[in-house]
């Protein structure tokens, strides 16, 4: 069984540095399912996003001796998994795996969380999520970033600047612009959601 | 307020992150502005539509594949230790001998400097130097040159005498 690590994430990076290997054990069962989430919800693909995922950790190991508890470790971890998440968008390698978009979440011999009682229904959940999924990834890199750092990981917007390298403002700027599109996008979702409740 | 300054706010007035006075001066532009209003419902409504997108587990095999990738990092890493470390090391092993070795690299270093770098001179240091040589060896050469003439100044000086001599001659 793992050791019980104490202290905060900076704490922890701190003696990662001093070579403790436990620590950075810790770090990273604490983080590896909202990293990979993260990166699943950036590039649609479960395979990349984890290989991605398993990128930043290595890179947070390269980078130990470097850290500085200046700013939350979430900070600085997300400020390095967005920069990779956005290389990977940019350089276009995600085109060639565009087809994972209307792959349900969970793929082979994964299990959904949330499975609906009856196989019409997890159609529905099903139909409705790869509209959201299909919403966000037609957001541009950055507009998506921002909001899967806000939604999902209830980053604030000093953090979703800084994991951008932008200012706050700009981040405010983006959020309100992707939530305009995700609206005209997805806004019978809600109605019907509405109607349903 | 208007539509415009509203929109950097919308968020934030969602996630009640306003301070109070820029949450009440929101409010009184909502309460005139139906499209702004419909905005904020709007936005409202599809942040609660993508909390359907749950999250994923990671595969069974992502530990074990970060394990893998991490010991070839550290087996890495390990490796550039022990190439570098008996470098670092030996300024603490050995202080006098250091010492030594790096006074005699400065004393040769300095005394190399001294001498001049034909491949490092620029073109101006270049041409001087060879102005004054070339100065010097124009001195030099036509004073050889002239030596011959001047073992030989008696006959030259009389040289005229001697064809006037040779052209008197029948």
């Amino acid at each position: 069984m793992e050791a019980v690590v104490l202290g905060s994430d900076a704490e922890l990076m701190e003696r990662v540095k001093d070579g403790d290997e436990s620590s950075f054990a810790y770090l990273l069962s604490k983080h590896r399912d909202p990293l990979v989430n993260f990166m699943y919800r950036m590039v649609h693909n479960s395979a990349i996003a984890e290989e991605l995922a398993q990128d930043v950790f290595l890179r947070v190991y390269r980078a130990r001796h470097s850290y500085v508890a200046t700013a939350k470790f979430t900070t600085w971890l997300y400020r390095i998994a967005t920069h990779v998440a956005l290389n990977f968008l940019r350089d276009g390698r995600h085109s060639r795996h565009q087809a994972s978009l209307d792959e349900p979440d969970g793929v082979a011999g994964r299990t959904l969380r949330d499975p609906g009682p009856t196989a019409e229904d997890r159609l529905l959940v099903e139909a409705r999520r790869r509209e959201i999924r299909q919403a966000i990834a037609a957001l541009p890199a950055k507009q998506r970033a921002a909001v899967i750092l806000h939604k999902y990981h209830e980053l604030d917007y000093s953090q979703i600047a800084q994991s951008l390298q932008c200012s706050e403002s700009a981040v405010k700027s983006l959020l309100f612009r992707a939530y305009e599109t995700l609206r005209s996008r997805l806004g019978h979702l809600a109605h019907s959601r509405v109607s349903r409740t | 307020m208007t539509c415009h300054q509203f929109e950097p706010l919308a968020i934030p007035y969602l996630d009640g992150k306003l301070p109070p006075a820029q949450r009440k001066a929101v409010e009184m532009h909502l309460a005139d502005c139906a499209s702004c209003t419909e905005r904020v419902q709007g936005f409202s409504a599809v942040s609660s539509v993508l909390e359907e997108w749950k999250n994923i587990e990671p595969s069974p095999w992502f530990d074990a594949r970060l394990e893998q990738r991490l010991a070839q990092e550290k087996q890495a890493s390990g490796w550039l230790d022990r190439w570098l470390r008996p470098i670092w090391l030996v300024p603490l092993r050995f202080p006098a001998a250091v010492l030594a070795v790096l006074v005699l690299v400065s004393v040769v270093v300095i005394r190399t400097g001294d001498l001049p770098g034909p491949e490092q001179e620029t073109a101006s240091e270049q041409v001087a130097p060879m102005v004054m040589v070339t100065a010097a060896n124009v001195d030099e050469v036509a004073l050889y040159q002239s030596l011959p003439v001047l073992e030989n100044w008696e006959l030259l000086r009389n040289f005229e005498v001697l064809q006037e001599l040779g052209s008197a001659t029948p």
